[in-house]
């Protein structure tokens, strides 16, 4: 995990929204995930509001399938804080995946802060419909 | 593959459900002793506000909704938040192993110290997160008396 404890951030420099960015805690956040099966994949959803696009870091290592993110709130220039229901952090999840998944052929999309996973399963994993042959 | 057989059918297995629950757990305490810091989920969706002079700007994390799936109202010094998030349609024979993201209508009002000028709110969406400014009414702005 990298343990930036202070990075401090300017965003471009557009009139209206100058804003510092919040030093990341290290502090982990488990996103809300579905996954739902089909016919010949698995997809997988997961809820990352706040992530860039550009911190998203999806592996696949073993039979391990690693989701990662980086979430950093933004505070507007010279305000204070009321109230406070979530932070920045560091999204993570981690899921057990087996052998009938074709690991080359998993594809990701990011879209309003929602992380969308296709897994291909492997080809001997897809169930068959057998047709019956009249006699 | 033993640990199929303990898992049941499923081949999805979650590590950090432990990690999960001390989470939650912290947030209830948080809740309990009344950490500002950490005020917990108090409603749907979770807000930050932020303040100065000027007004709060309001951020809430609506993940997946478009623009169009959010209504924003003002009136007095409450801004209400209502939005919908629909469920993922399956077709048949399809299934969820794991189904955690919610999902259906929310309404959240959060009330706020002063008047809001509705006339000069605004709104935008990014990564899933809802920005609102939110301009403390002319009026109720607080004013610096010159003595003579």
């Amino acid at each position: 995990m990298t343990a930036t404890t202070h990075e401090i951030e300017k965003m471009d420099t557009s009139p209206v929204s100058q804003a510092t960015v919040k030093e990341g805690n290290g502090r982990t956040i488990i996103p809300d995930v579905d996954i739902i099966e089909k016919a010949d994949h698995y997809i997988l959803i997961a809820d990352m509001p706040g992530a860039d696009e550009k911190t998203l870091d999806i592996t696949v290592e073993k039979d391990l399938l690693t989701i990662r993110g980086r979430m950093l709130i933004t505070i507007p220039e010279n305000h204070r804080a009321l109230k406070s229901e979530f932070r920045s952090g560091n999204y993570q999840r981690a899921f057990r995946i087996y052998e009938e998944i074709d690991r080359d052929g998993i594809k990701a999309t990011f879209h309003n802060g929602v992380l969308k996973l296709t897994i291909p399963k492997s080809e001997n994993a897809r169930i068959k419909k057998i047709a019956i042959e009249s006699a | 593959m033993l640990s199929v057989l303990e898992r049941d059918w499923n081949p999805w297995y979650t590590f950090e459900r432990m990690e999960r629950e001390m989470e939650e757990f912290q947030r209830r305490m948080a809740q309990f002793f009344g950490d500002l810091d950490i005020s917990g989920t108090a409603g749907y969706p979770p807000v930050n506000l932020w303040q100065n002079h000027d007004g709060v700007v309001l951020h809430a994390e609506v993940p997946g909704l478009e623009k169009e799936d959010i209504e924003i109202t003002v009136a007095g010094n409450t801004v209400t938040i209502k939005g919908s998030r629909k469920a993922e349609a399956l077709e048949k024979d399809e299934r969820f192993h794991l189904r955690e993201r919610r999902t259906g209508d929310f309404t959240r009002t959060i009330e706020l110290p002063y008047q809001i000028e509705a006339d000069k709110v605004g709104a935008r969406l990014h990564n899933g997160v809802l920005e609102i400014t939110l301009p403390r009414a002319e009026a109720e702005k607080p004013r610096k008396i010159s003595l003579n």
